[in-house]
């Protein structure tokens, strides 16, 4: 006897065995007519034979051609090879449905065709829709598209377009290189339609650099390219002055910038105090600066993400650049490790001024010398198409001699492994792992109070993102980032043993800062939605110790009534917070577009400063008890236009930007090895709102841009409704800068900035009183006027070398001269007010404006690549 | 390229030469400035009294010469002080703050209005163990290519161990104090408590045959407060790495609690060592 489930499976194996003969035999069944008919006569004539179910509504009754003595299910598997209809068996019958399209992808990597480095943030278009995509930060893209012919253009600022004629019957991968302007003969004008990614780009407030094309010719000061320099041309980007650290980004503090270098963050960006950037441009491939709108993958500071990465390498030939300057020597190669899979580059670059420097006659000079270097490396490989690897790696050194005894050496060094995977042609990843540390370190030499300072901060990194493109436009974002951050924020020991110094250590701090992350983006008709959220967290552990004060609140040392201990790995305190992000592009048509959005974002580590600007010696702090996270809610609204074919692209952002657990500093706040900074803190509320313009010419012999920014930054202490708002020391109601490159022949080209800004706030003394022969000014309120407004003219001559030899055929090598003049008319710019007792009038207080650079500087550099 | 960065960086270094302005500025608030230190040496003891006026105002300060100055201790010692002249009071009789006693200065306003500083106590005074000289080599700004030599004093004292000290340290070329902003020399032990004093005084230049005095004053943590938000205030200021320009805050009040006018300057006390050397004997 068979048990009741035998006989279930029986019974079910007979009706399919029943179900396949008769699909067979009645299939089979030839058909005696051919010739040409319409669907439905087809179909009319076929139901007579078997059984078939269908909608007459939804078939479209095209000519179908029939082949003599054709089986049904021959004439059925053309009909559906011809996307007329599509058919399966289901029991007795034959059901047939209108022929739906599969989706399929187009996929690959865009490169330069000349060094094959990955071209990042170009747009795939498809032609005559709104349907496209950008290539991601390692070059890499993915579109989905019903199945068809199109005609897929693909552009970039850079390059010549190219379009091609894509049959999309299955999955397709291109290894795309493209050509890059500077190479394309210069009177041959990139030909096609410039793209218009500005207007579909779906992360508004978004500005790129491109630190190796136009902007290389942008005139800097002594000649120098810069990407922190080049970024302060572009609109809500500003710092204090000329000889300030740190940039504010829509009037955010210079802590609130999230700056990563092959996404690895570096802390402190800046070598010369400010005057130079940590990037050296000989190995720069791409600049993102996210000033509104951060995808959900980005989180971790109040104000913006500039992202910078570095050249690949070469992967066809080696080839060798530098340059020359007043400021640094630089030098780069790159090259092939196994021709089109796997390159190499290196590249340095050594500051020459300390050489100068010492030889001034000037003793503040001589005694105050400083010089850096940095190093970038990098190896990639691409076994196959489905990955590719990268090692990356950078080392920054700044060193500072201080009067006699004293040197000073900072510096950021990052090592950042990679891998991008390719499950499918939908699935992409990015797993990467990193170790960036920033070290400074104070050596004093002089006895008995001969010392060694240092403070370090580390972060190991690990992040893992995953797209998945479902359509087109329709994509899914998610992954994971964690950041085991350890601060030392200082010691101190005796340099030897002679020295008097105290042995004082500070309390580490160890955070593990961690976020999860989903975000979608879509289209809908004309509107590109981009919306998700980022979980941050932060929690720290032991070893540590937690002061608790009289009251909660940490108002001095002394009102310290206990102290809570923590052991190693116990946890301290954890901080959770929720970031929605949300952004929408509505494309009106392909030349216009609205965009908006709303970006909320929680920043766990701090910059300790209370100087004007930063300076290398400021420690960083974790949230903890006393300093809660800072919280940056940011609401943007932005028209986009382009005009003459996407010649000129125009646009105007609004912004409102609110931040919360603002940090602020007591009067005379000591900061330096202080156990318990917490004292010397205030919180405070800041917000800042604004309007920027931006007018950018792209092609043409005259190519260049206006960005003029109307802007409000502010905060104030306490919680209080009623306090007042001060501005903050970095607000500029108007900023406008320009910069226009004009190609005069085949191998010149001139170039001109010209900045404009209101003058920064400065305080301002009521009364000046005398103490011990000193006069004091007296100040009440900060920031209660301006300096007097800011402008300056650079101009730039760039001389190329000949590009043919003497019989014609092209040079492999190339070479250029860089001819400057920073602030041509030799305006004499205030950069602040000293208040001081008259040198000619005892007792009375004067006025001094103090400039920078007080008069036209020249400046050279020399350029070469072969 | 050497020399063109040469040329380049002469240009930069020239052309930042300073330009007295004018610019309209707030009104003037007019307050009273305090400036005492009790010492802790037998001596007539001072202190000064005068009201602000506007920065830019092309007169000096004014001095207060119609006020009643007292000093007293915590045990009921009272000091009288007279008016002599540029807004300084001085004590009737000599007298010498008394280590670990602690003092407050009171004045009395020709409006009737009173004035006390919050109570200062007299640290122990650290002795000057020995004065040695220094030197090194400087360029000559007069004659590029030449150097001359430049003494500087090294001192030997050592910080006593277990509590907070905080020291200022005074120096006088030929009698003559140095009084500049950059000479507020101000320490904390935190970084060197119970060790020698480091003492590297290179910015207080000598030449051979001047005669050093040098003074090592214990002050209060509050007067270190108060010194280190002054320098900050005189010498830091408009400089990238300068702090925040901010109302450097006192130790002196009105009494009276309809009054809330801020009061200027400091009265402290200060234990004083003292020592003397000439350079090249």
């Amino acid at each position: 006897m068979l048990p009741a489930w035998s006989k279930a499976l029986l019974f079910i194996f007979s009706l399919l065995g029943l179900n396949i003969l008769f699909g067979q035999s009645n299939l089979d069944q030839k058909l005696g007519f051919s010739g040409d008919y319409r669907l439905l006569q087809l179909l009319d004539s076929l139901e007579t034979r078997v059984n078939i179910a269908y909608s007459r509504d939804k078939l479209q009754n095209k000519k179908v051609s029939l082949k003599k003595n054709s089986s049904i299910k021959k004439i059925l598997e053309e009909l559906e090879r011809q996307k007329i209809i599509q058919f399966h068996v289901d029991a007795n019958q034959i059901v047939l449905a209108p022929y739906i399209r599969k989706s399929y992808s187009i996929n690959g990597i865009l490169k330069d065709v000349d060094t094959g480095e990955d071209i990042i943030g170009a747009s795939i278009q498809i032609v005559g829709t709104n349907n496209g995509t950008f290539s991601n930060g390692y070059g890499y893209f993915s579109i989905t598209l019903l199945e068809g012919i199109y005609q897929v253009q693909f552009s970039h600022i850079g390059y010549k377009s190219i379009t091609r004629e894509i049959d999309l019957s299955q999955n397709v991968y291109l290894n795309l290189a493209m050509l890059s302007n500077a190479i394309a003969l210069k009177d041959i004008e990139v030909s096609g339609i410039a793209s218009n990614a500005n207007i579909t780009e779906t992360i508004p407030s978004l500005n790129r650099i491109f630190i190796s094309e136009t902007d290389a010719e942008i005139p800097y000061l002594l000649g120098e390219v810069d990407v922190i320099q080049n970024a302060l041309l572009q609109p809500g980007i500003t710092s204090i002055g000329e000889d300030a650290s740190g940039i504010h980004v829509r009037g955010g503090g210079v802590d609130q910038n999230l700056i990563l270098l092959d996404e690895a963050t570096i802390y402190n960006p800046n070598h010369f105090f400010g005057l130079i950037s940590a990037f050296n441009p000989e190995a720069v491939n791409d600049v993102r600066i996210l000033k509104g709108f951060s995808p959900p993958s980005y989180g971790g500071r109040g104000s913006s993400v500039i992202e910078v990465r570095q050249k690949e390498g070469n992967t066809s030939e080696t080839r060798y650049s530098g340059g020359i300057g007043p400021v640094s020597a630089r030098g780069l190669v790159e090259g092939p490790i196994k021709k089109n899979k796997s390159s190499f580059l290196v590249s340095a670059r050594q500051s020459l001024l300390n050489l100068s420097l010492e030889d001034f006659a000037s003793t503040s000079v001589r005694r105050n010398r400083i010089r850096f270097q940095d190093l970038n490396l990098k190896i990639n490989t691409r076994p196959n198409q489905n990955n590719q690897f990268y090692l990356s790696g950078y080392y920054g050194n700044d060193r500072n001699a201080v009067g006699l005894n004293s040197v000073r050496r900072w510096g950021n060094r990052i090592l950042n492994m990679r891998w991008n995977h390719l499950y499918s042609p939908q699935l992409f990843s990015n797993i990467s792992a990193f170790i960036s540390e920033y070290n400074y370190r104070i050596e004093n030499d002089d006895e008995p109070g001969a010392f060694v300072g240092r403070s370090r901060i580390r972060d190991i990194g690990f992040k893992v993102d995953f797209a998945y493109t479902f359509q087109t436009s329709n994509e899914v974002n998610f992954g994971l980032n964690t950041i085991y951050h350890r601060l030392s924020p200082g010691s101190r020991e005796p340099l030897d043993s002679e020295a008097s110094t105290n042995i004082i250590e500070l309390s580490p701090e160890q955070g593990l800062e961690t976020a999860v992350y989903a975000g979608h983006s879509f289209a809908l008709g004309k509107a590109y939605f981009n919306y998700g959220f980022r979980y941050s967290m932060l929690h720290n552990f032991g070893p540590g110790n937690v002061f608790l004060y009289e009251n909660d609140e940490p108002t001095a040392d002394t009102a310290i009534v206990d102290t809570l201990r923590f052991s190693s790995g116990e946890l301290i305190n954890a901080f959770y917070n929720l970031e929605p992000r949300a952004s929408i592009t509505y494309v009106i048509n392909p030349s216009t577009s609205i965009k908006s959005s709303y970006t909320r974002n929680v920043q766990y580590i701090h910059l300790i400063s209370n100087t004007i600007s930063p300076a290398p010696t400021d420690i960083w702090k974790l949230t903890g008890d006393y300093i809660p996270p800072l919280i940056s809610d940011q609401y943007t609204l932005g028209f986009f236009k382009n005009l003459a074919e996407n010649s000129w692209e125009t646009s105007i952002e609004g912004y409102y930007k609110n931040i919360q657990n603002n940090i602020q500093y007591k009067n005379g706040a000591d900061l330096i090895f202080n156990e318990n900074i917490e004292t010397e803190l205030l919180l405070g509320r800041a917000r800042a709102y604004g309007m920027e313009v931006f007018i950018k010419k792209r092609k043409g012999r005259l190519k260049g841009w206006i960005a003029y920014t109307f802007s409000r930054s502010e905060s104030r202490l306490g919680g209080a409704d009623d306090a007042a708002f001060i501005v903050e020391n970095h607000d500029k109601t108007h900023d406008l800068s320009t910069s226009w490159t004009l190609s005069i022949s085949d191998r010149i080209s001139a170039s001109a900035n010209f900045i404009y800004n209101t003058g920064i706030p400065v305080t301002l003394p009521t009364d000046k009183y005398v103490f011990e022969g000193n006069l004091v000014p007296h100040f009440t309120q900060r920031n209660n006027s301006r300096l007097p407004d800011y402008h300056r003219l650079d101009l730039s001559l760039r001389i190329n070398g000949k590009k043919t030899k003497k019989d014609g055929s092209p040079r492999r090598n190339s070479d250029y001269w860089i001819i400057s003049i920073y602030n041509a008319y030799a305006r004499k710019n205030a950069y602040s007010y000293f208040f001081r007792e008259s040198e000619t009038n005892p007792g009375i207080g004067e006025i001094v404006k103090y400039s920078i650079f007080g008069t036209a500087i020249p400046g050279i550099t020399y350029n070469f690549k072969f | 390229m050497k020399r063109i960065a040469h040329y380049i960086i002469a240009i930069i270094f020239l052309s930042c030469d300073p330009v007295i302005i004018t610019v309209e500025l707030p009104s003037a608030q007019n307050l009273i400035t305090i400036e005492s230190w009790l010492s802790s040496n037998e001596q007539i003891q001072q202190v000064r009294l005068s009201r602000s006026n506007g920065f830019s105002d092309p007169i000096q300060v004014a001095n207060i010469d119609d006020a009643e100055v007292i000093i007293q201790s915590r045990i009921g010692e009272t000091y009288l002080f007279s008016y002599v002249e540029n807004g300084v009071y001085s004590s009737n009789i000599p007298f010498a703050g008394i280590i670990n006693q602690e003092y407050r200065l009171r004045i009395f306003l020709a409006d009737g209005e009173e004035l006390r500083s919050n109570w200062e106590r007299m640290q122990p005074a650290v002795t000057i163990e020995a004065v040695d000289i220094n030197s090194f080599e400087e360029n000559d700004p007069e004659n590029p290519g030449e150097q001359f030599t430049v003494f500087f004093p090294k001192i030997t004292a050592e910080d006593s161990a277990n509590f907070t000290n905080n020291y200022r340290w005074l120096f006088y070329k030929d009698r003559e104090r140095y009084t500049d902003p950059e000479s507020i020399t101000i320490q904390n032990d935190r970084l060197f408590d119970g060790n020698l004093i480091p003492n590297n005084f290179q910015s207080f230049s000598y030449a051979e045959g001047e005669e050093i005095i040098i003074e090592l004053q214990s002050i209060t943590q509050s007067a270190y407060n108060y010194l280190s938000l002054l320098r900050s205030q005189i010498t830091s200021l408009g400089t990238s790495t300068g702090t925040t320009p901010a109302t450097v805050t006192g130790n002196v009040f009105y009494q009276s609690e309809e009054q809330d006018e801020l009061i200027l300057g400091y009265f402290g006390t200060v234990s004083v060592s003292r020592d003397t050397v000439v350079v090249g004997l």
